[in-house]
């Protein structure tokens, strides 16, 4: 192999190598572009008297807002809404 | 042998390739180039996701204007998107603040009229979250239009230190731009913030029961009682997306107050704040102050009227990062608000007495809290 050659070779290496690792952050910003597009879990909290439920978010849910009757006759409130951290699909938790 | 001699000569070739690269390098100000040309192709690459992102922020929000029935929605959106307040002048600060107040109420007000003639069908909340996803629009419009600009001028005029200063900003930045992003859905679906918390303390303390009466724009009052004391609690009008004006309205029921003989004794301010690196989400915090994070016009009016009366004036404050305060309010938060209720109570318990009135003011948006 004449020293052209070789050159040639390790230029294009570092070449390949520098093609790579842009690409590669490349799709890491896309992949984080992808994962922002998860949505978090949230959970809608109801009072009826001293007894508090929790269920998924509908929309429409707002705090206040009346949701039904309790037994007592007196109105079922949504007292809080929130989120529930995103967790990795490696640990294997049903999100 | 001749194995190894040769080995030995590509080694010293390489040697020798690498030490006249670092010379070239380093002495024709090459590596420089090298480096700027990494962190300009970085740069241009988060650029396009920046530029994604604000496109796609504008497709959510007309699709959302469309499903409302806005009449011309994408005319709309480019003559908000570009909208701007210019600062009033401040090498003259005399009455500055009535000023700035003057402006950010005819922004206001511009909005709320530009949204009120688009969408004469919907209800008040969906446009104040209509106009606050016109302004997530705006803002990644406009982040990517400032990154935009400082790397092509950095480019025209060949200065890599404008470069590098945009290079090492981009991580932030982005982490910014997606933190709006993702703010944008929870504010078209009316998922409290957390911001809300503020206002999510206020309504805890009013009680199912209580009567909201509008104040002031956009701005609600009720009145309670607490362990002998009278509460009047303050709160953005919800469930929409709003800050309202809580010093306008907390220094009109002080005088309302104040007229009717009533003994106001305490004035205490409840908002989300930011936390520090290290800091968990939802800790609770107090001290003395207005705990509000407007520019100016709404923080005085809870100085002023606190001077002129000589009430003390307490802030309680939930902790969280800057993401968690546009974002859905987390369950760290969520837990934080209940321990901002206790707080709250504590100190209106230690620094007020029986037959006084105490004015809680639930400070931040109400965008998913409404009145009960």
């Amino acid at each position: 192999m004449s020293y052209f050659n070789l050159y040639l070779l390790m230029f294009l290496i570092a070449l390949l190598a520098a093609t790579t690792a842009m690409t590669m952050k490349q799709m890491s910003d896309l992949k984080k572009l992808q994962e922002m597009k998860r949505r978090p879990k949230i959970i809608t909290v109801e009072q009826c008297g001293s007894s508090i439920t929790t269920r998924d978010f509908r929309e429409g849910d707002y705090v206040g807002l009346a949701t039904g009757s309790c037994t007592d006759g007196t109105p079922k409130r949504i007292i809080g809404i929130y989120a529930l951290k995103e967790e990795g699909k490696k640990r294997g938790t049903p999100m | 042998m001749a194995a190894e001699s040769a080995l030995a000569t590509w080694v010293t070739v390489v040697v020798n390739i690498l030490w006249i690269a670092l010379f070239i390098l380093f002495f024709t100000g090459l590596g420089n180039w090298l480096q700027v040309y990494w962190y300009r192709a970085d740069i241009r690459s988060k650029l396009s996701v920046l530029g994604s992102l604000a496109d796609d922020a504008r497709k959510t929000t007309l699709d959302f204007l469309n499903k409302n029935g806005a009449q011309d929605s994408a005319k709309l959106l480019d003559r908000l998107t570009d909208f701007f307040t210019i600062d009033p002048v401040n090498i003259e600060p005399t009455d500055i603040i009535n000023r700035m107040r003057h402006l950010l109420n005819i922004r206001d007000m511009r909005f709320k009229d530009v949204f009120v003639q688009a969408m004469p069908n919907a209800d008040d909340a969906m446009r104040s979250v209509a106009s606050t996803a016109a302004e997530i629009t705006s803002a990644l419009n406009l982040i990517y239009k400032v990154v935009r600009h400082y790397l092509l001028f950095g480019e025209k005029t060949k200065n890599i230190y404008l470069i590098i200063q945009l290079a090492v900003l981009m991580p932030q930045i982005m982490q910014i731009a997606q933190a709006y992003r993702k703010a944008l859905d929870d504010f078209l679906i009316k998922v409290p913030v957390g911001d809300a918390a503020g206002p999510m303390v206020a309504v805890r303390l009013a009680g199912p029961e209580a009567k909201w009466r509008e104040v002031t724009e956009d701005t609600v009052v009720a009145e309670t009682t607490f362990e002998g004391r009278n509460l009047i609690i303050v709160k953005a009008k919800g469930p929409g997306s709003t800050v309202g004006r809580p010093g306008e309205a907390t220094e009109k029921v002080i005088r309302e107050a104040l007229a009717q003989g009533r003994k106001v004794s305490l004035m205490v301010t409840v908002d989300a704040a930011l936390k520090f690196e290290g800091e968990t989400s939802g800790e609770v915090a107090e001290g003395v102050g207005a705990a509000i994070g407007d520019p100016g016009p709404e923080k005085i009016r809870f100085e002023r009227v606190a001077t002129e009366y000589n009430i003390p004036l307490r802030a309680v404050i939930i902790k969280m990062g800057m993401d968690e305060a546009i974002l859905a309010m987390k369950k760290d938060v969520y837990d934080g608000v209940e321990k901002a209720v206790e707080r709250v109570k504590q100190i209106i318990r230690e620094e007020s007495k029986e037959g006084d009135t105490v004015v809680v003011i639930g400070v931040g948006n109400t965008s998913g809290v409404g009145q009960g």
